[in-house]
């Protein structure tokens, strides 16, 4: 086991005997991964960083996921990542939902003032606005659970392919498979979508 | 339904291989991937479009990983000097398994790399490669080969022959073989195993892991003795080592006495179960509980939910679950031979045949869907059938002929004699020769293909098979050359009857894949994956052929004097898997 998946293991084993420092590392796991996937959702905005307001919601959600994980007593990782996933995912929606709504950052699209033009043009069927990462999300929880349960890992997690193997019970070679899947079937539902 | 499952399966297969080649920077066409399945070019090119669609899901995430997480600092090194390090092929308690190239024999390799804490001290490391040398000695079609050890920097290694294909586990978890099928893994895993067994090895830590499928559906023991050996070395044990749901009752107890050859038909027992089952034959919440399963308790009831499991398998596997060493099969050639006799179809169960009809109803209803669209599609000038040859894509595993090179052996052509090949061959329509020995000016006694049926060739004469051989299949083709009758097998079913074979009047080599040991004119275009050469008239009447060909037993009938496997190459030499010792040359002249 190599990278973050042995501290991990090893935070979750010292959270279960109730050091709270050990409960506050795993949970601060979780709450960097919201705030990677937030800007990455959000790197179509530019000018979004600007934005206070981006930072206290996003402080917001990542206080809730903190309350949220700080309730469970995870048993393993693989359940602390599914739960984790599912959290992170959830407030990726909502945030996706406040920045899109009336008075968030899509209806004041236009005040970018051209950098939006500007950005680097995104490739595939990769989402391009709130609305599309909302469909994403969406769509990954629609996954069959093996697949989903591979796109939390490598996707939301950021595990390499060897840990989440390892986190699973499985073969490498069953991982790539499920992952390969996953991609195929994510690419198939967004294709058709209407937010591609 | 079926076939949809193993269209997809395939498609996953050329899929994972085209990303695999992506990662390194190459982009492999599909019609490349597709050389053996043309009909899947369209779908694997759309879904290749779409693997590059999703690319962004990956690409950050590795470019992200990089800054984050340490890289594998053995990916792309080169160890000892000779092994370039290129991916990583599986990672586990073991250690990880990496994909090497091997630039003085020009293949690719399985290079072994144990964790560090695993022989963190030298007489830990000197007592893997120890065992790893000793291993080493195993050569057997079955059997993965180890071809060196060593050390780089504080490192051990471990070199050994790669597998294309998958392991049993991921079988089982993927697509369960069906009885059938299971029977013939476990019987040729036993055959292996025997022959480890012979020379005095114990594999001790048999389970699906440690059995790998090749792309032909060929399984090959691999980690003979290494596997165990790690765990010995971490655990300070030295015999009773092993995977738990797979450990014997006295491998549990320390029984040393009892740890032998039998141990290994247990754990073939349990695979086995698992094979049919789907599941282990005991089942325990904790480790101390599955202890005392295998200690005290008796198999679960062999039951399966998808598949009826025939009564003589399922007799067969409890015998191996034995608890004590003396009630299971005694040998495993007893085993392979009783996997090889025993009914592997079972009669449907009266609650079952009611599903009969709707699945009967079913087929017919896809046959006609089948033929009606057959029927009714028009045929346009783009899918003309044109009488192409196929080209075959050189597969690790098997020899490749295109006239560039042969194989001379060191046997002089003698009758009565059995000469026997698996080939698979392009649809070229020419004269060829595939195995046997040319008598420059007259005929020798060889097989030969053209027009895509085998011609005979036995001193006296020639004469041809009023058989076709299906393109791009593997075939099993046999010619007893006998003093009566010269008689030939497709697939193990006579086929045709010749004049009488003479001994040959001046001595030559038997040569593989061209006309002549050092002259030229007909030559094979196409892949041999094994053969033998057999003194006397192996068969006579209709066999079913062996999927690979092993040494024959001291009081056999018949006995091989010559067995190549396209997996078993040194360099230039062909090894001789039948104990004869004669290996062969690989020799390689200019195209023409």
């Amino acid at each position: 086991m190599t990278g973050h998946t042995t501290k991990l293991t090893h935070w979750l084993f010292l959270a279960r005997r109730g050091d709270a420092d050990a409960r506050n590392q795993v949970v601060d796991h979780a709450c960097e991964r919201l705030r990677v996937l937030t800007r990455k959702m959000l790197r179509g905005y530019p000018t979004v960083q600007r934005w206070t307001e981006t930072d206290d919601v996003l402080q917001n959600a990542m206080l809730r996921l903190h309350r949220s994980l700080s309730e469970v007593q995870p048993e393993s990782p693989r359940q602390f990542y599914g739960l984790a996933a599912t959290q992170i995912r959830r407030e990726l929606i909502d945030l996706a939902r406040h920045f899109q709504g009336p008075h968030g950052i899509g209806a004041n699209h236009h005040s970018d003032d051209g950098k939006i033009v500007d950005a680097k043009p995104i490739e595939g069927v990769e989402p391009e606005n709130l609305e599309s990462w909302t469909g994403f999300h969406k769509t990954v929880e629609g996954l069959p659970e093996d697949q989903q349960e591979v796109v939390s890992l490598l996707w939301y997690e950021d595990m390499t392919q060897p840990e989440a193997a390892e986190v699973l019970g499985i073969s490498l070679a069953t991982l790539k498979r499920r992952w390969q899947a996953a991609r195929l079937a994510l690419f198939d539902q967004l294709k058709d979508s209407d937010f591609e | 339904m079926s076939d949809i499952r193993q269209t997809d399966e395939i498609l996953a297969a050329l899929l994972l291989r085209w990303e695999e080649a992506w990662e390194q920077g190459e982009d492999i066409p599909a019609e490349t991937l597709c050389l053996e399945c043309p009909d899947l070019i369209e779908q694997t090119r759309g879904r290749i479009a779409a693997l590059k669609q999703m690319a962004w899901m990956t690409q950050p995430e590795n470019e992200r990983r990089a800054c984050v997480i340490e890289p594998d600092p053995l990916l792309g090194r080169i160890l000892a000097g000779r092994y370039r390090i290129e991916s990583l092929i599986a990672e586990g308690g073991f250690g990880r398994v990496y994909r090497a190239f091997d630039p003085e024999l020009q293949r690719h390799v399985a290079l072994k790399v144990p964790k560090l804490n695993r022989v963190s001290l030298p007489e830990q490391a000197d007592q893997l490669l120890n065992e790893a040398r000793r291993a080493a000695k195993l050569r057997h079609p079955g059997i993965v080969s180890i071809y060196d050890v060593g050390r780089d920097d504080g490192l051990v290694f471990i070199v050994a022959d790669l597998i294309e294909g998958q392991n049993l586990a991921d079988l089982i978890e993927r697509k369960r073989p069906t009885p059938d099928a299971a029977a013939r893994i476990i019987a040729e895993v036993a055959d292996a195993l025997q022959f480890a067994h012979d020379l005095g090895f114990v594999h001790r830590d048999i389970k699906p892991a440690n059995i790998l499928i090749d792309r032909h559906g060929r399984p090959h023991v691999t980690d003979f003795g290494i596997a165990a050996t790690v765990e010995q070395i971490s655990n300070g044990e030295f015999s009773t080592s092993g995977t738990l749901a797979y450990m014997a009752p006295e491998q549990l107890a320390g029984a040393t006495h009892l740890i032998g050859h039998r141990t290994d038909i247990h754990a073939l027992g349990v695979v086995l179960y698992e094979l049919l089952a789907g599941k282990l034959p005991f089942a325990a919440k904790t480790p101390r509980d599955l202890r005392d399963n295998i200690h005290f308790r008796q198999p679960q009831p062999m039951t399966s939910n998808d598949v009826v499991i025939p009564e003589d398998l399922q007799q067969i596997c409890f015998r191996c679950l034995s608890k004590h060493p003396s009630d299971r099969f005694q040998s495993m050639a007893e085993l392979a031979t009783e996997m090889r006799t025993a009914k592997t179809t079972q009669k449907i169960p009266k609650r079952m045949r009611w599903l009969v009809v709707p699945v009967v109803v079913a087929i017919l209803g896809m046959m006609f869907w089948v033929m009606k669209d057959r029927t009714v599609r028009p045929t346009s000038s783009t899918e003309t059938t044109v009488d192409l040859p196929l080209v075959l894509e050189p597969q690790q595993g098997t020899f490749v002929f295109d006239g560039t090179t042969r194989i001379i052996t060191p046997i002089e052509s003698f009758a009565k004699c059995t000469l026997e090949a698996w080939i698979r061959t392009t649809g070229d329509k020419s004269e060829q020769f595939i195995i046997g020995s040319d008598v420059p000016h007259c005929s020798g006694i060889g097989i030969g293909i053209k027009n895509n049926s085998p011609i005979v060739e036995t001193v006296r004469g020639g004469f041809g098979i009023d058989k076709s051989i299906t393109p791009g299949r593997w075939t099993h083709i046999a010619a007893v050359f006998g003093l009566k009758e010269t008689t030939f097998f497709i697939d193990g079913k006579k086929t045709g009857v010749g004049p009488a074979t003479q001994p040959p009047s001046c001595p030559t080599h038997f040569v593989i894949g061209n006309v002549g040991e050092d002259h030229d004119g007909m030559f094979f275009r196409g892949q041999i994956r094994c053969l033998r050469i057999s003194s006397g008239e192996r068969y006579s009447g209709d066999f079913e052929p062996e999927s690979s060909f092993l040494p024959d037993t001291a009081n056999a009938p018949h006995r091989a004097v010559l067995i190549y496997d396209g997996s078993k190459v040194e360099a230039d030499q062909v090894i001789d898997l039948s104990g004869g010792g004669n290996d062969g040359r690989l020799a390689s002249r200019s195209i023409r």
